[in-house]
């Protein structure tokens, strides 16, 4: 017997119907529709990994209950990146300032800057340090993506991404 | 093949509807922060998945003459960041703002932390100190039940199966303070949480009432009655603090082994929370 309901959400500003099951995490979701730029770790909360933008903030998808979604708008790293200025600044600056080593967590981190530097965050190292504290890396020694959040924020700052 | 059923409930009507309909298998899901994580450890195997994310008119926070209300969908990010709380419950403030982290905060709420009863949940000593009231709604009525007696055991409160918590309501206490200790600054379970609330006389110094409440010391969040009595009456000062910190061990359970910290630590470190908290509510700094 299969229980299965459809949902109507936008993913990175498709409309799309997606039939998941009643339990089912919008993690899970969204990776059985191809979206597969939404990374699976822990799917217990920990990682931060998993995060996506649900009506506009940025939340964990693993705890996200999918059927819930119906009717929301969801953006993830990948779709962001390709429509949005800020991201695809983010994305380079990740790049530029060697914050991906082995890029598991580099999707949730992405979304965190997102989120930090979309609310007005400042180019302040303890701020961005307590924006990203819900991910984890076991690579970069969190570092390096902070030197990425930080530069963007000072671009923001200067006017430069205006 | 799964055991779930899932319910939309947009309302706070059509969730008690449900919850009425669904009764002991009824399951209610705001952010999913403990009930996802619950269903991937298949701690939760079947039920009806009430989702009531989307209910709008339970994400207030208001104050009106003296009185704060908390809507119990009001997720955490926005207890961290409200000018009311911090004014006037500064240990709800504090609590929120080294709760869990920013992403989680964006969906936990504080009904979903009072509703799971954790005895590590960092909401619920604040709320004690606060002396707040739980509002209950079901299709049977409305019914209102102070935090103090609310929860029974870890995990166990006295929400009947058809009910579900509406909003939090307590007095203005600008008084009060709240400290954690986890192994992390963020996405930490607390080794041990405490929060006060002090009344001093302004002349002698005095203090003239006091609450004290421990989280992840015993086997549900406790208050700290046999501190409170000391301090009731005695000064602030070192001598107060040292006579509390005995008494607060009559008060606390602290399990060993345990899975974040032994008793004996949670014992040892207990005094030092309350030494800190008391002085967080009284002066607002506790160094």
């Amino acid at each position: 017997m299969s229980n299965k309901i459809k949902i109507n959400l936008k993913v990175n500003g498709e409309n799309v119907t997606y039939e998941v099951e009643p339990q089912e995490n919008l993690l899970r979701a969204l990776r059985n529709n191809f979206n597969w730029d939404v990374k699976c770790g822990c799917e217990a909360g920990e990682c931060g990994t998993c995060s996506v933008l649900l009506d506009g903030k940025e939340v964990k998808s693993c705890l996200t209950l999918a059927a819930a979604c119906d009717g929301h708008e969801i953006w993830t790293d990948k779709g962001l990146g390709l429509n949005d200025r800020l991201t695809a600044r983010l994305q380079e600056a990740f790049v530029e300032c060697g914050s991906v080593q082995c890029g598991f967590c580099t999707p949730g981190m992405i979304m965190a800057g997102v989120e930090y530097l979309k609310n007005g965050g400042k180019a302040d190292r303890k701020a961005i340090k307590y924006a990203i504290s819900g991910h984890l890396c076991r690579c970069t020694g969190y570092i390096k993506i902070v030197d990425a959040i930080y530069k963007v924020a000072e671009e923001i700052e200067e006017g430069a991404l205006a | 093949m799964s055991d779930f059923e899932f319910v939309n409930a947009p309302t706070v009507d059509s969730a008690i509807e449900a919850l009425a309909q669904w009764g002991n298998k009824a399951c209610l899901v705001a952010g999913g922060t403990n009930v996802m994580v619950d269903i991937r450890a298949k701690k939760i195997k079947d039920g009806t998945l009430i989702n009531i994310r989307d209910i709008e008119s339970l994400k207030k926070i208001t104050y009106t003459d003296g009185k704060v209300s908390i809507g119990a969908l009001t997720i955490i990010e926005e207890i961290a960041k409200s000018e009311i709380i911090k004014q006037h419950a500064p240990c709800l403030f504090a609590a929120a703002n080294v709760f869990a982290d920013p992403t989680t905060n964006r969906s936990a709420t504080i009904g979903g932390n009072v509703g799971n009863a954790s005895a590590s949940g960092d909401t619920i000593p604040p709320l004690m100190v606060l002396n707040a009231i739980v509002h209950l709604k079901s299709k049977r009525g409305d019914r209102e039940v102070p935090i103090n007696e609310f929860i029974i055991k870890n995990g166990v409160t006295t929400r009947e199966p058809d009910e579900m918590i509406t909003h939090f309501t307590f007095e203005s206490q600008p008084n009060t303070g709240f400290i954690k200790l986890g192994a992390r600054r963020s996405m930490t379970i607390s080794i041990a949480t405490v929060a006060a609330y002090i009344e001093t006389d302004k002349q002698s110094g005095i203090v003239k009432d006091c609450r004290i409440a421990l989280g992840g010391v015993a086997p549900k969040p406790v208050r700290g009655t046999n501190a409170e009595k000391v301090f009731i009456g005695n000064k602030l000062d070192e001598d107060t603090f040292t006579k509390a910190g005995e008494a607060v061990q009559n008060d606390i359970s602290p399990r060993s082994p345990s899975v974040r910290a032994t008793a004996s630590y949670r014992r040892s470190v207990v005094p030092v929370l309350v030494k800190r908290a008391v002085k967080l509510a009284a002066f607002g700094e506790c160094e």
